[in-house]
């Protein structure tokens, strides 16, 4: 059998004391689209965008047409024929479609502009992708400005074509269309490396599928050997749910209820729609989901941050959709925000400013604002909490991204037990920490709800959510399509229900 | 920053900007040598002129309280994170309601006037401040565009009054009558030509400090101003507390406003903002935003004013030429701001 297109082997990475890949490995044959799947944090983007050089692997051998190479730049990828689409496309929104497909060629200011024209209609004709070369980029619809980037790819020559989920942002009919293109992409010699989340697409239009877990490959197989049944296995493992890290307690009354909840975000599309769950005191509730699902509207719409376009958000029993971010916290909300950069930290200032945000008007009714005890505050949460840094008068900004979360637990925490707090929305609260970090925040959250305050826990992390949920709610399209009670936690069912449901 | 950092970051902000002006200097004597001055002189003058002597001190002074003034505006609206660019609108809105206020006052008990003169000018000021305030906070306006189209709106103003209503029919220019003395500020150093405004300016960067740094209003200020969404999640009211710092700003360049207009020149003139406002982001700048420094720094530029607008009379330089000569120090400084910044 002749060597593979391209061969990874033992890929490692590791950021900061995340480890992406742990010895990931991935084949890809001439002439084949292959799948690639896994769960949030499961290394595909990494891996990908080690072959693409835009990151280099602590360890690991790459091989093109079974000879080693490596890759230590982008630059060095594009020579051996590897493009990359990314999630988030690199388009100049004000250059036209035909200027930002013949961007950053090299020497091309030296060749005449309908010569690059005519090459450019030439690939669209070849590959069978059409746009409209003189529109602006901006102008296009999402689905569009998609093929001008694999346009730019191929336009650089490459015979490897990575698409990290490329149909997360596109209408069905334009999902369609992208399969369809892809076809046509592989019998004019390309080789596709399809990266996503939805099993049925997978089984429509992939040769070949590997599965990812935790930075290692489970398994590469054969279409015609995948079903969803094991494609989900594979993805979410079939070890049994780790045993809960605390014992189940009575619910008491429910501290949070949305009842249909709709959500619209700036594009004026709906993020959560019709979207309904409970959460109730001692009770800790876990929302699982792909990213991308509506998690970020939820916790914005329980937050205060985000205003409900129908439906009934209840805190405590009362009304709440008109309510915000300061009538949140008086009613006992806390939260520990996805981005603790964007929405956790206030970089320039000090830590023990940091510490006292969101209690500050607690610790200072009046008028004045006292740093002495905030420094107080801080000098105790830095050393309850184990926070590492310089003292109270560090710049939050300064710290690593395990100590800006034990810092934001601090203030998270202590107010909990200054004031009765009754309800805590952490989204993904240990993302990119490492174990002890990880463990010191899961027992907080499981103190808290042994006092009796409620959690919503939105994590992408499924095994997170099996140690530590009561409940299990399953965010799919904007609304929670599947839950779980304890008793009936079952990888597959979860998994499936993330998946899009696709029958078995 | 820990203290130590702090202090050391003090001294981070000092030396550049002693190295700044030895460049300048040189700079200085090179442009009047080609000029055909003699270099030696003119710095002797210019060190005479703004610094060492009673007259020169007490210019400088002057100068320094607008500018001191202007820049504290400047500093308290980037701690909430807005650009005030509108310095030199709200200067002469703080101006025109302080001459209009000594107009009107003159049945008030004498004592009384002086006062209301100076608070008029604050509210003109803050009024100015209060359009795009508002216009942010409620509706997310962006403060740049209205703070400019207010600073034209403002010059138009003080044009129409000084040459129309209020002019000064037997000075022939575009000035308004004087205003009566009841509302001029008094002399601090009679000899030097000092007049009190310094010590307002001095009470408002205290002020501005404490309320930065000592009040919860000032927490949550900087807040905003350092990471929005952050704040906001905090419970912070952000726009409502960059308004309220767009309208205080305005008010202290109103202030600034009406002590040049009851200290120094005693009526509304229409150049009576040299472009303070832009200087005054400078001296923001320059100072790292904070209060405190803003003292030294506005000082030092009011100096350097001071100092190189002499060269006229010393040796004898065109006033073109002494344009260029500041421009050349605002150069430097510049540059020193940016090594600074690029500097880890
Ligand atoms: N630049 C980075 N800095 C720090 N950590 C990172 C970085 N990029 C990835 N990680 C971490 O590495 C792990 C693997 O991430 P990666 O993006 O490869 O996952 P993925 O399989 O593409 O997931 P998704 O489906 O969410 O896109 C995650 O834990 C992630 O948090
Ligand atoms: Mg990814």
């Amino acid at each position: 059998m002749s060597p593979p297109l391209v061969r990874l082997r033992g890929v490692y990475k590791r950021f900061g004391p995340v480890v992406a890949l742990d010895g990931a490995d991935f084949e890809l044959a001439a002439g084949e689209i292959h799948g690639l799947l896994g769960e949030n944090g499961a290394g595909k983007t990494t891996l990908m965008n080690v072959l693409a050089g835009l990151y280099r692997a602590d360890a690991g051998d790459l091989e093109v047409l079974g000879r080693p190479v490596s890759i230590r730049e982008p630059r060095d990828a594009v020579q051996l024929g590897v493009g990359m689409v990314h999630q988030h496309f690199e388009l100049v929104g004000h250059f036209t479609a035909l200027e930002n497909v013949i961007l950053g060629r090299e020497g091309s200011a030296w060749l005449r502009p309908d010569r690059l024209r005519r090459e450019v209609e030439a690939l669209m004709e070849r590959v069978g992708l059409a746009v409209p070369l003189d529109r602006r980029v901006r102008d296009l619809p999402v689905g569009v400005q998609q093929k001008v980037e694999i346009l730019k790819a191929l336009y650089r020559g490459a015979r490897v074509l990575i698409l990290d989920e490329p149909t997360t942002l596109l209408t069905p009919q334009e999902v369609d269309a992208l399969l369809a293109s892809l076809r046509t992409l592989v019998e004019a010699g390309v080789s596709v490396v399809f990266i996503t989340h939805k099993l049925h697409e997978v089984l429509r239009s992939c040769d070949r599928v590997t599965v990812m877990r935790r930075g290692r490959r489970v398994v590469t197989v054969d279409r015609r050997e995948a079903d969803p049944v094991r494609l989900v296995e594979w993805m979410v493992g079939t070890a049994p749910p780790p045993p809960p890290a605390r014992e189940a307690t009575r619910p008491g009354s429910p501290v949070l209820e949305l009842e249909a909840v709709r959500v619209v975000d700036e594009r004026g599309v709906a993020v959560l729609d019709g979207c309904s769950l409970v959460v109730r005191e001692g009770e800790l509730v876990g929302v699982a989901g792909v990213s991308g699902n509506g998690q970020q509207a939820l916790a914005a719409v329980v937050a205060g941050t985000a205003r409900p376009a129908a439906g009934v958000l209840r805190i405590r029993g009362r009304p709440a959709e008109r309510h915000g971010v300061l009538d949140r916290m008086r009613a006992g909300v806390l939260t520990i925000p996805e981005d603790r950069l964007r929405d956790g930290i206030l970089p320039r200032m000090s830590v023990a400013e940091n510490v006292v945000l969101g209690r500050h008007r607690l610790y200072f009714p009046g008028v004045r604002y006292d740093p002495e005890t905030s420094r107080r505050l801080a000098r105790h949460a830095i050393e309850e909490f184990r926070i590492v840094c310089p003292g109270p008068d560090a710049a939050a900004g300064q710290l690593s991204g395990g100590n800006l979360q034990r810092l934001i637990a601090a203030r998270v925490f202590d107010a909990a037990r200054e004031r009765e707090a009754r309800l805590l929305v952490a989204h993904n609260p240990t993302r990119g920490l490492d174990v002890p970090s990880t463990e010191f925040l899961h027992a907080r959250l499981v103190e808290f709800c042994a006092k009796g305050g409620a959690v919503l826990l939105i994590s992408e992390d499924l095994d997170e959510l099996l140690k530590l949920a009561d409940r299990i709610g399953v965010l799919y399209r904007g609304r929670v399509v599947a839950e779980f009670a304890r008793e009936q936690f079952d990888r597959y069912a979860i998994g499936r229900a993330m998946t899009g449901g696709v029958p078995a | 920053m820990t203290t130590e950092a702090a202090a050391r970051g003090r001294w981070q902000v000092v030396w550049p900007y002693a190295g700044a002006l030895a460049i300048a200097l040189v700079l200085l004597a090179a442009l009047v040598a080609m000029l055909g001055g003699d270099a030696s002189q003119a710095l002797a003058g210019l060190v005479r002129a703004s610094l060492g002597s009673g007259a020169g001190l007490g210019q400088t002074l002057n100068k320094t309280t607008p500018l001191l003034l202007g820049s504290l505006a400047v500093i308290l609206g980037l701690r909430g994170g807005v650009f005030n660019i509108g310095v030199d609108g709200q200067i002469y809105a703080g101006a025109v309601a302080a001459t209009g206020a000594a107009f009107l006052l003159w049945t008030a008990p004498k004592a009384a006037v002086l006062p209301v003169v100076l608070l008029a000018g604050l509210a003109g000021g803050a009024v100015w401040g209060s359009l795009p305030g508002v216009l942010r906070a409620r509706l997310g306006v962006s403060e740049i565009f209205v703070t400019v189209m207010l600073n034209f709106v403002a010059v138009f103003l003080v044009e129409y009054l000084s040459t129309g209503p209020w002019n000064d029919p037997t000075a022939g220019e575009a000035i308004t009558r004087a205003i009566p003395p009841e509302a001029t500020l008094p002399y601090l150093w009679p000899r030097a030509g000092a007049h009190a405004g310094i010590l307002l300016a001095l009470a408002a960067a205290v002020g501005v400090w404490w309320l930065l740094f000592r009040t919860v209003f000032g927490y949550e200020l900087r807040a905003a101003g350092d990471n929005p969404s952050a704040a906001l999640l905090g419970g912070v009211p952000v726009r409502r507390a960059v308004g309220v710092a767009l309208v205080a700003s305005g008010g202290l360049a109103g202030l600034a406003g009406a002590v040049e207009v009851s200290g120094f020149h005693y009526r509304l003139i229409l150049g009576l903002s040299p472009g303070y406002g832009m200087m005054a982001i400078l001296i923001a700048v320059l100072s790292r935003r904070h209060p405190v420094l803003a003292v030294p720094a506005a000082m030092g530029f009011a100096a350097l004013l001071v100092g190189t607008d002499s060269l006229q009379r010393s040796v004898g330089l065109p006033s073109s030429a002494v344009f260029v000569v500041q421009a050349v120090v605002l150069l430097v400084l510049l540059a020193a701001e940016g090594v600074r910044r690029g500097a880890p």
